[in-house]
């Protein structure tokens, strides 16, 4: 390097941690030293090379960074904490300065602010060495997704509208409650007096008057709640309860005529002195009252909104609900049963003779999981025959359907093997020879119905498969796959193979 | 810093809400419905599947939008909005008239009182349990790229100024994007552009107006930084053709929210969902060139076919149970096979149509050595080749007039471009000669600049040794050189990951908007008004998974995903 080149370079030194600007490399390396720590105590030969009187102006002058946790290097013996090698002096053995562990170069690159107790301290510390692990377990450092809850402001907010709210809800369902009395005592009063409609009507709208005040006609021109002016063809209609106008447009509903009975039906709950009869409604169709929509929400729809959450779930819902319930019984004994057919599976290794009772429970969690997969299977099956009473229910449906599938192929199927690395001797022993047979039946005195049971499963499920299958070759061949086909045909074959050697096998025991 | 990891964290959030008062009793509804307005919804597509979501029992998906949605009173009702007026009005209407028992309410970004009040307002059956703000108004692509989608047509009113309602949406989305990696940066932006200031100046106080509320990070040793970059500082980059895998099939066929449609030229396939996270096959191959592609390609198929042949080979009842066992990942792998199969030979066709082998060397060529005459006959021979499309002699010329500007500066070659001009009205229509001469003028004084730049670059001398040192990105630069003619040019985003890389990035280009920063750097944030191109996403790529030892980390966005053709068009 020529003199020159050294100058310009000299000429902007600057740290390669902290981007400090130095005029000469003494300055620069004495910074490194002190600053940054790279003076390493447990590199002995190191310390020992350096002059006496630096490092006691380096002790002097600053206070040092807490060394007490750090690893002792020992030669030949080291090894790094990341990647296991020897350290030895050519790989520059290096403390982390925050756990203390010890690496070599290249696995303690990374920097972090620590005060002298060697903790983290990301506003007052200085920049010293650190591995990759203390690096990256630093607070928040892998940390993400802010939220914000607005659930309290939210509530606070509903609740301070909640008073004048319940409060006008309070008031319009005493006025529905006067309308009401007040209207079926004046039908009482006039029944069976045809000759009196005249003066009925009259008392009806004196009665209606007085129940609230109502808007006058002639300061109003347009609906209260669409806007739309009035004209021939809408007519102004005031509402029983608040008394605004309102137009009685047919698409907006804006107004309705409700039966009266209907009214009292919903709104049970209010303390009503007369009450209308199903049979007195018919009787009398003009027992009636006008609303505006505003009205009928405040009034009736939160009534039917808590009525329907009441009500019993459709039946989709319900057979969902049933099925979950069988799913989490199979999610809870899964667990177990591999347990129990792991431990089963290391006594075979081991030749030894594996425990009766583990045997036993095995066998009996097999049959409850082999049953509630039948349970699933049947209710599935049930559900997807089910008539969806709307489209929402349709597209519903069709999700378990996706989901029940793959519950299917997730969790049986492999069930379905796993018995196999128990049972195939057992069927091949039960096959070849009786004796063993009975050894086993010692075991377990009910066997004999139990294999049946198993039988018949494995007989279900092959035919399930087989009728898979099928399915796959149908599709196979619409897509023109042939290789697929061949191989898809041949399995099948397989499976009515097997399928038909358990029937001839279950014998009168079968079904179907 | 993984975009993934992000959207995961808050999917599980939506799906797993609880509201605080009823607690897990049987009354509660089991399954639930996901109310999606037209925003959220492409978010939700690019980070999370339909059977992760059936998983967790929502069997229903469906939008605030539409209004004919049948009344349930026993579904749980999940909503994921973008606080925009339009869907909070949607909002307000299902409160008024509910259809489920009972809402819980997500915003994807800061939603303010006024909107939280009207909701309040309308919910007088308080069916609303639970109200809460996630920040994700943005889409991710991927791990480490997000992009807001706002067509760069919008975007301005001129080439200086913002429009108004696009300036806000970008800040907004810049916010939850700061917010959903949980960042308080220290921003710089870049000099040259005074949209880019005036997006930074917009962020910055908003940061400040949300600074108690939300953005209370603790303070980290390394402060985290947030880069915005105009697109206008590499106009050539989205100009050439790209060649990974990724950035073809958005080129060629086109990418939406993950989802390819084939359905024009393979009847089997319709659409196709295409994404990283879900696809190892694609994750692996998505940053490989069209060569190494084949290859992949090719063994992909061969493992597939020694499977098959394995599972053909069935004799046992075993084999048939193995057989059985494995079919839904047998199947899996069969139709991903179609796929990028059928994907590669239409890019494959569309290559040698469009003779884009041709064009792209020609391309590559002009930008790495300038006022070659031999380019100078190719682009000529080209230009009068009738079988290329006119799209692409348009942006050949484009290419070369901007390089020939640049390279010659003041000196201007007049002759030169005169006559390179007289052969293009033979063959390009009036309009697209005024869009040459508008986009020459428009980029004049920005090649002035980036001379100037360079020029003083040169006088440090530390840094310029330096750069040579750093053998991280040049080596990736040299590897790249000698393998590939189509890929010998370099996006300028490397230069400035390097400079980062070595905290040399000039203060002068890139100023910090208030303070300056602490000397390390160790999170950044990258930001393209105008888009970014998927052949930056790979720098950015190679750039993370170099560095071992995670230094620095990157993630990068955009306005909105380039291809060639609608950056040449947002110019217009």
């Amino acid at each position: 390097m020529t003199e020159n080149e050294g100058t310009i370079k000299l000429d902007n030194l600057l740290c390669p941690i902290c981007f400090k600007n130095f005029n000469n490399l003494q300055k620069l390396n004495a910074h490194l030293d002190i600053d940054h720590g790279f003076i390493d105590e447990s590199v002995g030969s190191r310390t020992s090379s350096l002059p006496e009187s630096r490092t006691d102006t380096r002790l002097h002058q600053k206070k040092q960074i807490k060394r007490d946790h750090w690893v002792k290097y020992v030669p030949n013996s080291s090894l790094c904490s990341h990647c296991n090698r020897l350290l030895s002096k050519s790989t520059r053995p290096l403390n982390c300065r925050k756990c203390g562990n010890i690496f070599c170069k290249m696995h303690c690159t990374n920097i972090v602010k620590l005060n002298i107790d060697a903790k983290y301290d990301p506003i007052n510390g200085k920049w010293f060495h650190c591995c990759h692990d203390c690096y990256t377990s630093k607070p928040g450092y892998k940390d993400f997704g802010a939220s914000a809850d607005l659930t309290d402001d939210y509530i606070s907010l509903r609740n301070s509208r909640r008073e004048d709210r319940s409060l006008q809800k309070l008031q319009l369902e005493n006025r529905l409650v006067h309308l009401a009395d007040g209207l079926i005592r004046v039908n009482k009063k006039y029944k069976g007096k045809p000759y009196y409609a005249f003066k009925r009507r009259n008392d009806i709208s004196d009665l209606e008057r007085s129940i609230t005040p109502w808007k006058e006609d002639k300061h109003v021109s347009r609906c209260h709640i669409c806007q739309q002016p009035f004209g021939l063809l809408s007519r102004k209609h005031h509402c029983r309860l608040c008394g605004s106008i309102v137009c009685d447009s047919i698409s907006r509903r804006c107004s309705n005529q409700v039966l009266l009975y209907f009214l009292q039906e919903v709104t049970l709950d209010l303390p009503y002195q007369e009450h209308i009869t199903k049979k007195e409604q018919m009787e009398m169709p003009d027992m009636s009252v006008r609303l505006c929509s505003r009205c009928v929400n405040i009034v009736y729809s939160s009534r039917k909104i808590e009525q329907e959450k009441k009500e019993s779930l459709s039946m989709l819902l319900s057979k969902y609900h049933s099925m979950s319930t069988v799913v989490k019984v199979i999610e809870g004994t899964l667990p177990t049963f591999e347990e129990l057919l792991q431990k089963t599976e290391t006594t075979k290794t081991e030749k030894t003779v594996p425990n009766s009772n583990d045997i036993l429970s095995l066998a009996k969690l097999r049959e409850k999981l082999l049953r509630s997969f039948t349970t699933y299977t049947v209710l599935t099956k049930q559900l997807l025959v089910i008539e969806p009473t709307n489209r929402t229910e349709k597209s519903i449906q069709d999700s378990i359907k996706i989901v029940s599938a793959e519950f299917i192929n997730d969790k049986l199927l492999p069930l379905k093997n796993i018995p196999a690395v128990l049972s195939p001797d057992k069927y091949a022993k039960e096959q070849s020879d009786i004796p063993q047979v009975k050894q086993f039946s010692e075991i377990m005195n009910n066997l004999s119905v139990k294999e049946v049971k198993a039988y018949r499963e494995e007989l279900m499920v092959l035919k399930e498969q087989s009728f898979l299958i099928e399915s796959m070759v149908e599709n196979a061949k619409a897509l023109r796959k042939f290789d697929e086909v061949n191989t898809l045909s041949a399995n099948l074959k397989e499976l009515s193979l097997r399928s038909s050697e358990i029937q001839k096998l279950l014998g009168e025991n079968g079904f179907e | 810093m993984n975009l993934y990891e992000v959207g995961d964290y808050y999917i599980d959030r939506i799906i797993n809400s609880q509201s605080r008062t009823t607690s897990n009793n049987d009354a509660s509804p089991k399954i639930k419905v996901l109310l999606l307005d037209k925003y959220t919804k492409s978010i939700i597509s690019m980070i999370s599947t339909q059977s992760k979501l059936l998983q967790n029992e929502i069997y229903l998906v469906d939008t605030v939008e539409n209004v004919q949605r049948d009344t349930m009173r026993h579904l749980k009702c999940l909503v994921f909005i973008k606080p925009t007026e339009e869907s909070i009005e949607f909002l307000c209407k299902e409160l008024e008239n509910p259809k489920y028992y009972e809402y819980h309410i997500f915003f994807n970004n800061i939603i303010n009182k006024s909107q939280l009040e009207r909701i309040a307002e309308y919910d007088s059956f308080e069916t609303v349990v639970k109200v809460e703000e996630i920040f994700q108004d943005y889409q991710t692509i991927n791990q480490y790229l997000f992009s807001f989608e706002i067509p760069n047509r919008n975007l301005f009113i001129n080439e200086a100024i913002w429009s108004e309602t696009e300036l806000s949406q970008c800040t907004n989305s810049l916010l939850s994007v700061l917010l959903s990696l949980k960042k308080t940066p220290l921003i710089r932006y870049d000099s040259n552009s005074k949209k880019s200031l005036t997006l930074v100046k917009s962020l910055d106080s908003q940061i400040k107006a949300n600074h108690k509320a939300l953005f209370d990070f603790p303070p980290s040793d390394i402060d985290p930084l947030l880069l915005i970059l105009d697109r206008d500082y590499d106009p050539y980059t989205p100009l050439l053709q790209p060649w990974t895998y990724q950035s073809m099939i958005m080129e060629y066929i086109g990418i939406k929210a993950n989802i390819v449609d084939l359905s024009s030229f393979d009847s089997n396939l319709n659409k196709v969902t295409l994404s990283s996270k879900q696809d190892t096959f694609f994750n692996e191959t998505m940053y490989l060139n069209f060569g190494e592609l084949s290859d992949r390609i090719k063994d992909y198929v061969n493992s597939y076919k020694s499977k098959t042949e394995s599972t053909s080979a069935i004799n046992t009842i075993d084999d048939i149970k193995k057989y059985i066992e494995h079919l839904p990942e047998f199947k899996k792998l069969s139709n991903n096979v179609t796929k990028h199969i059928s994907i590669v030979t239409e890019l494959d066709k569309q290559l040698n149509e469009k003779k884009i082998w041709d064009i792209s060397e020609l391309e590559q060529n002009l930008m790495m050595h300038p006022d070659n005459n031999e380019d100078y006959q190719a682009f000529v021979k080209l230009i009068n080749d009738v079988t290329i499309e006119r799209f692409y002699k348009l942006k050949l010329a484009c290419i070369y007039l901007l390089r020939h500007d640049e390279v010659h500066g003041a000196n201007n070659k007049v002759e030169k471009i005169n006559e390179v001009f007289e052969i293009l009205k033979n063959f390009l229509p009036i309009e697209d000669i005024n869009y040459l001469h508008k986009i020459r003028s428009f980029y004049d004084k920005r090649s002035t600049r980036v001379e100037s730049s360079t020029s003083s670059n040169k006088d440090d001398l530390l840094s310029e040794l330096a750069k040579k040192f750093n053998t991280r990105m040049d080596a990736y630069k040299k590897t790249n050189v000698s393998n590939n003619v189509y890929m010998q040019h370099i996006p300028k985003l490397s230069n400035i990951l390097t400079d980062l890389s070595n905290n040399k990035l000039s203060t002068e280009e890139f100023p910090f908007l208030n303070k300056q920063a602490t000397a390390q750097i160790q999170d950044v944030i990258i930001f393209i008004i105008g888009g970014i191109t998927l052949e930056e996403l790979r720098l950015v790529n190679d750039f993370n998974s170099t560095m071992k030892d995670d230094k620095i980390r990157i993630v990068i966005g955009g306005t909105s995903i380039l291809t060639t053709e609608n950056f040449l068009n947002s110019l217009r």
